[in-house]
C-alpha cells in the first residue's frame, strides 16, 4: 500500500474547478507543460480524456505515457488521484 | 497488413473488438492510442480468430478410460456375501473399478437383488444346504464355471431357477432367526 502525497491529499479534498493541470498528483511543471502544449491546460480536461477512456487505468496510463512522457510512478500517482476524486465527487 | 491510418472510426472500435481490447470512444484524443495499441495486438497475434481454433482442439482430446469386462466374469465376481468380501483381491478388484456402475454389489449384506442372474447361479451349484462355509469355495469353483456356460446370454429358465433358490435360501435364513428375535422381547418384559 503506497501512501499518497500531500499534492494527491488537496487534489482530492474539493471539487477541481479551474485548476491547472499540474495540480494533478504526479504531474509536475515538465509533465504539465508538455501535456499544456498537447491541449490539456486544465485538470478537468485531463478528467475528460480520464472518463473518455472509461477510468480504465491500462489505457489512461498508456496515454499519459504517450502523450506526456509520464513514468510508472507519475502515471500511477495521476491515476489514483483522478479516480479517487472520481469517486467523491462524481 | 492494412495500415491503420486509413480506417475509420467504426474500423478501429470493430477491430478493437476482435481483438478483445477494451476500450472507449474513437476520438482525436484517443485515436492515437487505439491504433498504437491494435498495431501491437497485430504483432502478437496473427489473426483473433486463430487463437480459438487452438483451444476447441484441446478440448477434442479427451480419452475416456471407461471399458467394459464381459458380464459373465465381472457379475460372478461381484456377488454380494458377507465371507467373500475378505478374500477379493486385487484381481477380484480390477473388475470392480471397470464395472463402476454396479458398485453397489460391495456393499450388501444380504441383498442378491442387484446380479441375481449369473452369480448366485454359481454360488448355487455348489451350496446345497448352508450357504457360509460353501461360499468360499463357490468362489474358487465359480471362476471355472462360467468358461464352461454358455458364451452367450442367460437362458429364462435359470433365471427362474435362481430366483428360487435364493428365495428358498433366505426363508430358510428367516426361519432360523425366528427363535433369536424372541429372546430380546422377553427380556424387556
Amino acid at each position: 500500500m503506497s501512501s499518497t502525497s500531500q499534492k494527491h491529499k488537496d487534489f482530492v479534498a474539493e471539487p477541481m474547478g479551474e485548476k491547472t493541470v499540474m495540480a494533478l498528483a504526479g504531474i509536475g511543471e515538465v509533465l504539465g507543460k508538455r501535456l499544456e502544449e498537447k491541449g490539456f491546460d486544465k485538470a478537468y480536461v485531463v478528467l475528460g480524456q480520464f472518463l473518455v477512456l472509461k477510468k480504465d487505468e491500462e489505457l489512461f496510463r498508456e496515454w499519459l505515457k504517450d502523450t506526456c512522457g509520464a513514468n510508472t510512478k507519475q502515471q500511477g500517482d495521476c491515476y489514483s488521484c483522478l479516480r479517487e476524486w472520481c469517486d467523491s465527487f462524481l | 497488413m492494412s495500415s491503420l491510418s486509413g480506417k475509420s472510426d467504426e474500423e478501429i472500435s470493430q477491430l478493437l473488438d476482435e481483438y478483445g481490447i477494451k476500450h472507449g470512444p474513437i476520438l482525436e484524443s484517443t485515436r492515437n492510442l487505439y491504433k498504437k495499441k491494435l498495431s501491437e495486438a497485430m504483432t502478437k497475434k496473427a489473426k483473433p480468430s486463430s487463437s480459438n481454433k487452438t483451444y476447441y482442439r484441446e478440448e477434442q482430446e479427451e480419452v475416456e478410460y471407461i471399458t467394459y469386462q464381459p458380464p459373465q466374469l465381472s457379475i460372478y465376481d461381484g456377488s454380494g456375501d458377507v465371507t467373500r468380501r475378505s478374500k477379493v483381491t486385487g484381481a477380484d478388484f480390477a473388475h470392480d473399478i471397470r464395472r463402476s456402475k454396479l458398485t453397489d454389489y460391495r456393499d450388501e449384506d444380504i441383498g442378491y437383488n442387484n446380479e441375481p442372474i449369473i452369480s448366485p447361479a454359481r454360488s448355487s451349484y455348489q451350496s446345497s444346504s448352508r450357504p457360509g462355509p460353501s461360499v468360499s469355495t463357490s468362489m474358487q469353483r465359480g471362476q471355472s464355471s462360467p468358461e464352461t456356460s454358455k458364451s452367450g446370454g442367460v437362458p429364462g429358465w435359470l433365471r427362474v431357477l435362481v430366483f428360487l433358490i435364493i428365495a428358498v435360501f433366505l426363508y430358510y435364513v428367516y426361519t432360523c432367526m425366528e427363535p433369536a428375535e424372541e429372546i430380546p422381547l422377553k427380556s424387556i418384559q
